[in-house]
């Protein structure tokens, strides 16, 4: 990595094996829960490459059903647990010492255990790909009775799910501890960057949300080993039971993707319009809002269950108004953008994007949301389009346009801009290509996790899969763009963007291996608002 | 310029939208009352979302193209307007109160499955759909259609584009009257499953110890075709369901066919069949049955389904009932094809496995022997 | 407020939310227990 270090105090850092995984810095910490990220983006995008080339056409061309399945599966955990969550607190760990004056996390040792645990979980649970029996197949939603049906791989499973939750409940622990108590003099709570807020109120949503999800896969190990009937109907359980139990973990779980992506956008655009974010106070407001009314929606993802109407109209009302906070929170970056004097450079380019397509994701959400219309929707490609158009061109984007913001800082040099903007438009093209038609096909009766299709679903299948495949060859760009950047180029300043605000901007770039060690000296022109 | 424009407003709001179904770009308005107002209701927030979104994303680009500092433009200050924060809270709060009526209005009417005049049971099995109707003592077994699961087998070499209802046949409809409320139970024997036929309007989860309760008036002859709608194994795809809509005097003389049929199944045990006839007919039994597990060269797939060739209870004497018996009543996860199956069609598929890729036992099993085999 | 301070801090709220992580935990599975 180009981080330089120097600083007076400390003449000795560790270099080699022992800086990476003896590491408490959150700088070094950062990079490795982000490289990490990109490592398993392509690894669960192979799976995708997969899916859609077995998709392309009707028959079955590549891979056999139960393979397949397999790869559905792990696809979704690998980019749930491995991309994005691990993406996003590798910038939490690298921008929230820096945003708000602490010279590091809270509890660094901690930090250190919290990445660590990533490669061995997934270690895990690749290698049940290549256990006899194959990989876990039914879904990464993992319902009994069937996932009970998993073969050897079944507890490698669900201790992967364990270690990667410890891993999330630990980073989310040392956030909250680290905003709550290393805030330099002066930065109230009300003066913080968005980016912090967003992922101060994700650490809680973690906290709470992932605990369940542990007790859940517990009780699906004690059903299988240890005679134990939670979900089995024969022995006095409920199969619906774990869908409660997993859901209630489900729903937070998709807004702790989606909240630090919310925190990003509110970065970019404000420093790409030259105009402070709007309605600062509103947004922290409906940001929490947001993360409170996602424990009371659980159940619209079991519309079909069976549920009795009473559920059903409740459920219904309250995921309908999830979309009050969350439009406020869209019309606010709409007015920031409103009589600024905006420059179009590649990070500001994925977070308007964003701003289009996780809007478009959540007219889908909304129509999902409507019980009696969700009895055709569920279970078919329209909600596969709906939450790759929020996990996608939503919190993926968000995430592509904070690795741009940010990276000058991290390495010291200018990415390619001109190849940045390449990335972005192929991206943008390609991935409304492979997502939009689903839609259609869902729309249409096309229903979800089937390898094979009848000839009326092959049109728009392999218009989706020719993006999908134009998406996945796009992103080896990004990759190479990243690389250029970390070994030179035009030098970075201190404040990278001219309209860029916040403390993080106030040190070198690169920044130092460490950097306020004393607390700054806060003036206004270093806060944002 | 002004007319141009109206006749395009006007084009778009006259669209039959619900054309584009055909084209598969839109939801089917279906063939019940409940499917048609399911339509509209989607219909109507289609609307409103799109509505939306182009007043946002103009309002957008607007800016994009005249709020950019290479035009010159310099950037305001503000940042909070409380009067505007309050409308843009309460204008969005107003439109979903507004689809919520209506939403809640079409799901009470779903609810209410009182005074149906036909109850079918539909339960999910790993990878079949079963069908009991209850006042009338039938039971239906469907399975995907044997072209369908020849042509869907991995490089095949068959196109499926010459298949007919590719993966949307099977070998026994369901066949239910018009303009009749049918009540329609879900359920499941192993894994959850879900029952879906889009023209009805709807889908439910069927869930293995418990039983779901929907309905549905059929208002237009037809055949209707849906699929399993919860992933439930390596089958997941290829349990289609079809319902043949027809008039209530074809559907009382179909009832009657059936369960003429049916207790014809019953009463197989004493027909006896050459080694030829029991050879073809177990073969195709096997096919439809059996082939998904145990692969077309009985070879099955490694840690997960036996083999049956060259296996020890299909080629030794001395486990002969046990082999019957395991077909009958199934093992671990290989379901019970007792019921499904009649004593005849158990015999041949028996004689079948004992006999195909190299295991050339010599047996035959004959109807009796099976018959007998259900009581030991 | 000095180092160690901030230190005793950050490790007594960490603490708590650990308590109530487990807490969680425990009760999603004890209550489905009986």
């Amino acid at each position: 990595m180009s981080t330089l270090a120097h600083d007076d105090h400390h003449d000795h850092k560790p270099t080699g094996l022992k800086r990476w995984f003896f590491s408490t810095n959150h700088k070094d910490i950062g990079s490795l829960y982000l490289i990490f990220a990109l490592t398993m983006f392509f690894v669960g995008g192979a799976m995708a490459m997969i899916i859609r080339a077995e998709l392309f056409q009707p028959g079955l061309q590549f891979v056999d059903p139960q393979f397949y399945n397999s790869m559905v599966t792990v696809h979704a955990l690998i980019m749930i647990f491995g991309a994005v969550m691990p993406a996003g607190v590798g910038l939490a760990n690298w921008m929230i010492p820096l945003m708000i004056g602490a010279p590091d996390m809270a509890l660094p040792r901690m930090n250190n255990m919290s990445f660590w645990i990533l490669p061995f979980a997934f270690a895990l649970l690749l290698s049940t790909l290549f256990m006899e029996g194959g990989g876990p197949a039914g879904g990464w939603t993992m319902y009994p009775p069937l996932v009970l049906q998993t073969g050897n791989a079944f507890p490698f499973l669900i201790f992967a799910i364990h270690f990667l939750g410890v891993s999330s409940i630990m980073g989310a622990i040392n956030i909250i501890a680290t905003v709550f108590n290393m805030r330099a003099p002066g930065m109230t709570l009300m003066k913080m960057p968005l980016f912090v807020w967003t992922w101060v109120i994700t650490s809680f949503l973690l906290i709470a949300a992932l605990p369940v999800l542990a007790g859940g896969v517990t009780m699906l190990l004690t059903d299988k080993y240890f005679g134990t009937s939670f979900f089995d109907a024969a022995g006095g359980g409920d199969p619906v039971l774990f869908q409660h139990i997993f859901w209630f973990f489900g729903h937070p779980e998709v807004y702790i993707l989606a909240l630090p992506a919310f925190g990003i956008v509110s970065q970019v655009i404000p420093a790409f319009s030259r105009k402070p974010l709007f309605g600062y106070a509103s947004m922290v407001y409906a940001t929490a809002s947001i993360a409170i009314l996602s424990f009371f929606v659980w159940a619209h993802h079991m519309f079909t269950v069976g549920l009795p109407i009473k559920g059903e109209l409740f459920f219904m009302y309250a995921t309908m108004l999830i979309a009050v906070p969350t439009g406020v929170k869209v019309f606010n970056w709409v007015a920031t953008m409103w009589k600024g004097a905006m420059t179009f450079e590649t990070p500001m380019l994925f977070s308007i994007a964003f701003v289009i397509l996780f809007t478009i994701g959540g007219f889908s959400g909304l129509m999902l949301g409507i019980t009696p219309v969700d009895f055709q929707y569920h279970d078919t490609y329209f909600v596969v389009a709906h939450f790759h158009y929020v996990l996608l061109t939503g919190a993926i984007f968000a995430l592509m346009s904070a690795a741009y913001y940010w990276l000058p800082k991290w390495t010291g040099y200018m990415y390619d801009e001109r190849l940045g903007k390449i990335h972005f438009w192929l991206s943008l093209i390609s991935s409304n290509v492979l997502f939009f038609p689903q839609h259609f096909l869902g729309l249409a009766g096309m229903p979800r996790r089937i390898p094979d299709y009848n000839i009326q679903f092959a049109d728009f299948n392999a218009i989706s899969s020719i993006g999908g495949f134009a998406y996945g060859i796009t992103q080896l760009l990004f990759v190479y763009i990243v690389i250029k950047c970390a070994l030179g180029g035009k030098k970075a300043k201190p404040r990278v963007w001219e309209g860029a605000k916040g403390l993080e901007w106030t040190v070198p770039s690169p920044a130092p291996f460490h950097t306020f060690e004393t607390p700054p000296k806060l003036t206004k022109e270093m806060l944002e608002h | 310029m002004k007319s141009s424009f109206h006749k395009i407003i006007l084009a778009l709001l006259l669209t039959p939208f619900s054309a584009f179904a055909e084209w598969g770009l839109n939801m089917t308005q279906g063939v019940t009352p409940i499917s048609k107002e399911i339509y509209n209701m989607h219909m109507v927030t289609l609307w409103v979302v799109t509505v939306i979104g182009i007043v946002v994303f103009s309002i957008m680009f607007w800016s994009i193209f005249h709020h950019r500092k290479s035009k010159g433009a310099k950037a305001a200050q503000f940042s909070h307007s409380t009067t505007v924060e309050i409308i843009w809270t309460i204008i969005p709060l107003v439109i979903i109160i507004a689809l919520a009526i209506p939403a809640t209005q079409l799901l009470i009417k779903m609810d209410d499955t009182s005074e149906a005049k036909i109850t079918l049971k539909a339960t999910g099995i790993q990878w079949k759909w079963k069908y009991d109707y209850i006042d009338e003592g039938l039971t239906i077994y469907s399975v995907l259609d044997e072209n369908s699961a020849e042509v869907s087998q991995r490089n095949s070499g068959k196109d499926p584009m010459q298949s007919e209802n590719y993966l949307l046949d099977v070998d026994e409809p369901i066949v239910l009257p018009i303009n009749t409320k049918i009540r329609i139970l879900t359920t499941a024997a192993d894994v959850i499953h879900a029952w879906w036929v889009p023209d009805l309007g709807w889908k439910r989860d069927a869930i293995p110890g418990f039983i779901n309760d929907n309905w549905a008036i059929i208002e237009k002859v037809g055949v209707y075709r849906g699929q399993c709608a919860e992933i439930c194994g390596k089958g997941h795809g290829y349990m289609p369901i079809v319902v043949k809509a027809v008039t209530m005097d074809e559907y009382t003389a179909w009832v009657n066919e059936k369960k003429l049929a049916q207790a014809a199944m019953k009463n197989t045990s004493d027909m006896v069949l050459t080694m030829e006839e029991l050879m073809t007919k177990g073969e195709s039994i096997y096919k439809a049955q059996c082939l998904a597990c145990h692969q077309a060269n009985g070879e099955g797939i490694k840690g997960v389904f036996p083999a049956l060739a060259k296996s020890p209870i299909a080629v030794e004497s001395g486990r002969r009932l046990e082999h019957i018996k395991q077909i009958i009543y199934g093992k671990n996860l290989m379901p019970a094809f007792g019921e499904q199956l009649s004593d005849v069609d158990i015999a041949a598929v028996t004689t079948y496995e004992r006999n195909a890729w190299g295991n050339d036992t010599g047996d035959i099993v004959q109807a009796k022997e099976v018959s007998e085999s259900r009581s030991k | 407020m000095n180092n160690d301070d901030i230190s005793k801090k950050n490790r007594k709220l960490a603490f708590l939310l650990a308590i109530f992580a487990i807490s969680f935990y425990l009760a999603f599975v004890l209550m489905h227990s009986f």
